[in-house]
């Protein structure tokens, strides 16, 4: 196991390579110029000469990609175009609300999700069923942004039961954490419908049955924990789209994450700042990868780890 | 299924795969509503001129936020345009950028797919390593970074709609082209003297058709919600082109004033997209339902 954990960790390498490098191309090819950002539109040659030679945009570009991925190693991911501090602390500083958001919705997405979902596969055809299919599709077809303003309509705006925006308290974290986990419950309750009823149908479940097991102890004890290996890595995968969502819930939600940090700087052109977030973004994704393939092969014996 | 008696035995009539397929879908009575769903939107988007009541960019501020009427069926917004007009003519847009977006998505996915499970080896590694990478970055916060260095733009809103778009119809390709590489009738045709080209384009491509339909239907409700997200953040389609991201993203601040230019939109939005989905779940079923 440990073995199997350092090689996965490894893994990790060429992707994160590959991201440094997918960003330098971006930074460097893309047509901005750093210098005229910097001087503005109407520099001397001269001027525009010295900020790139303080920039070090004279030098070949292999050696400039090489710096810049040491500074990078080093916690150097540049410096602000506005306000001129160091990119990564102000991230990191950040970094905890979009967290928070984050274990909001999760809780929102597994606490609606596996529950209806178990209940869809158990009670099959019911009331039940048919409704909580609907709202899995539902779920799944309505953009986030909407429904995060359709939620301030209707619980902020007319009857002003929670904050339409803001951050600090329990109550702040709902709205946001509804809109964000809708999406993510719709498609767990899927899963777990259709994993649930396909376990329920092995032999095994049967000769739980047979021998006298409650259909209670049968279904917790021995199709639920069968069951639930699919949706271990489809939790992975639609926590990576849940990252992907915070930028448009923290801008609605006015929720100080680094979502919002992004869309803010973006709009006032603070290109390294935004470039420090999407490599945040990218390296958080990647954790995430790691780990639901890590959690998978512990949870499945049947996974040889070498 | 008519039945043809061979002796004592009873052997089912050999059926056409096309006209199987139809019948299985012609069951699906929800794979049928996704149809007709996507077919009233495309077909009154496309003949918005026709089908529409109202201009959808004249502005009369007497009659700003007329509520839902006869004569508006919908109501109007802020400027006193007429809600479903602008609806009709904004599905243009969003209907094309979608379509547009599937159809890189496919020029660039089908074939590099294609060559990564035909050729396997390196090619395949450097492909799939591309592809690994650039799933990590989140759509908006990539259109972000983009247009933090570019500016705000179409190009740019296609390049963050496609960058990553082809990895998924990549990858399906490649493990169709994958398992069907070592299939009998490929080694004949490879006996026989075929090209690389021909058993690609005559073994590989039609049997790897049936993932890629599905793809393409339920790949368009990707770049419909993130279109609609960018046009949300100002990011997206600019006015005066209409799409219905943007249409929600006017009228949030005064969504207090009248509910519905907010919510119609959305409505449209989800339909949409819920159409799509059901079709292409509908689709992968009586296509292939090992897919499943």
């Amino acid at each position: 196991m440990a073995l199997y954990v350092v090689r996965r960790l490894l893994s990790l390498i060429p992707v994160v390579l590959g991201m440094t490098l997918v960003l330098f191309l971006m930074l460097n090819f893309s047509g901005g110029d750093p210098a005229i950002a910097l001087a503005g539109d109407n520099a001397s040659e001269d001027i525009l000469a010295v900020i790139r030679q303080r920039l070090g945009l004279d030098r070949p570009l292999h050696v400039r990609y090489l710096a810049w991925v040491g500074g990078l190693m080093r916690g150097d991911f540049g410096v602000s175009l506005i306000d001129g501090r160091p990119v990564l602390p102000t991230i990191l500083h950040q970094l905890p609300a979009t967290l928070l958001l984050m274990v909001g919705s999760m809780v929102v997405a597994l606490g609606i999700g596996i529950p209806t979902g178990i209940i869809s596969a158990l009670y099959r055809r019911s009331f039940i069923d048919h409704a909580s299919r609907l709202f899995a599709l539902a779920g799944v077809s309505i953009p986030g942004f909407w429904l995060g303003l359709i939620l301030i309509l209707v619980l902020a705006y007319r009857w002003p039961l929670l904050p339409l925006a803001g951050y600090g308290t329990v109550r702040h974290l709902i709205l946001p954490s509804l809109t964000l986990g809708t999406a993510m419950a719709a498609l767990l309750m899927r899963l777990t419908r259709a994993s649930l009823l396909e376990v329920l149908q092995e032999d095994y479940m049967r000769t739980a049955y047979a021998k006298g097991l409650s259909r209670a102890y049968a279904v917790f004890k021995h199709a639920l924990r069968n069951g639930m290996l699919p949706i271990v890595t489809a939790i992975g995968l639609e926590i990576g789209i849940l990252l992907g969502g915070t930028v448009i819930v923290e801008s609605i939600f006015s929720w100080p994450g680094i979502g919002r940090l992004a869309y803010v700087r973006m709009l006032q052109r603070d290109a390294p700042m935004v470039m420090g977030n999407l490599l945040i973004y990218g390296l958080i994704f990647g954790l995430i990868n790691l780990l639901t393939d890590m959690s998978y092969a512990f949870l499945d014996p049947r996974i040889r780890y070498d | 299924m008519t039945d043809i008696a061979v002796g004592a035995l009873r052997v089912p009539a050999v059926r056409g795969f096309r006209s199987e397929v139809i019948g299985r879908l012609r069951r699906d009575r929800l794979a049928l509503a996704g149809l007709l769903i996507v077919l009233v939107i495309a077909v009154a988007s496309a003949f918005a001129p026709l089908v529409a009541p109202d201009d959808p960019v004249e502005m009369r501020p007497a009659e700003r936020y007329a509520p839902p009427s006869r004569q508006h069926l919908i109501g109007t917004d802020f400027f006193g345009r007429d809600i479903l007009s602008r609806l009709l003519y904004g599905g243009r847009v969003t209907l094309l950028v979608g379509l547009g977006t599937v159809a890189i998505n496919c020029a660039v996915g089908l074939p590099l797919g294609l060559l990564a499970g035909y050729l396997g080896g390196r090619v395949d590694t450097v492909i799939m390593r591309v592809a690994d990478t650039l799933i990590v970055f989140p759509t908006l916060i990539f259109a972000m970074a983009l247009m933090a260095i570019r500016g705000v733009g179409l190009l740019e809103l296609i390049i963050a709609l496609t960058f990553k778009g082809w990895t998924p119809l990549a990858r399906l390709v490649r493990s169709e082209a994958l398992a069907i590489r070592e299939r009998e009738f490929v080694q004949a045709a490879r006996a026989i003297g075929a090209s690389h080209a021909q058993i690609i384009t005559r073994h590989i491509l039609p049997n790897s058709l049936s993932a890629f339909v599905v793809y393409a239907t339920l790949g368009i409700t990707t770049p419909i919600l993130a279109e609609a997200a960018l046009s949300f953040l100002g990011l997206g389609i600019q006015p005066p082109a209409i799409s219905w991201g943007q249409m929600i993203s006017q009228e949030r601040n005064y969504m207090q004033l009248a509910w519905w230019p907010v919510t119609f939109p959305g409505v449209i939005i989800a339909l949409t997209v819920l159409g799509f989905n059901l079709l292409g779940d509908g689709l992968r079923d009586a296509l292939d339902p090992r897919l499943k």
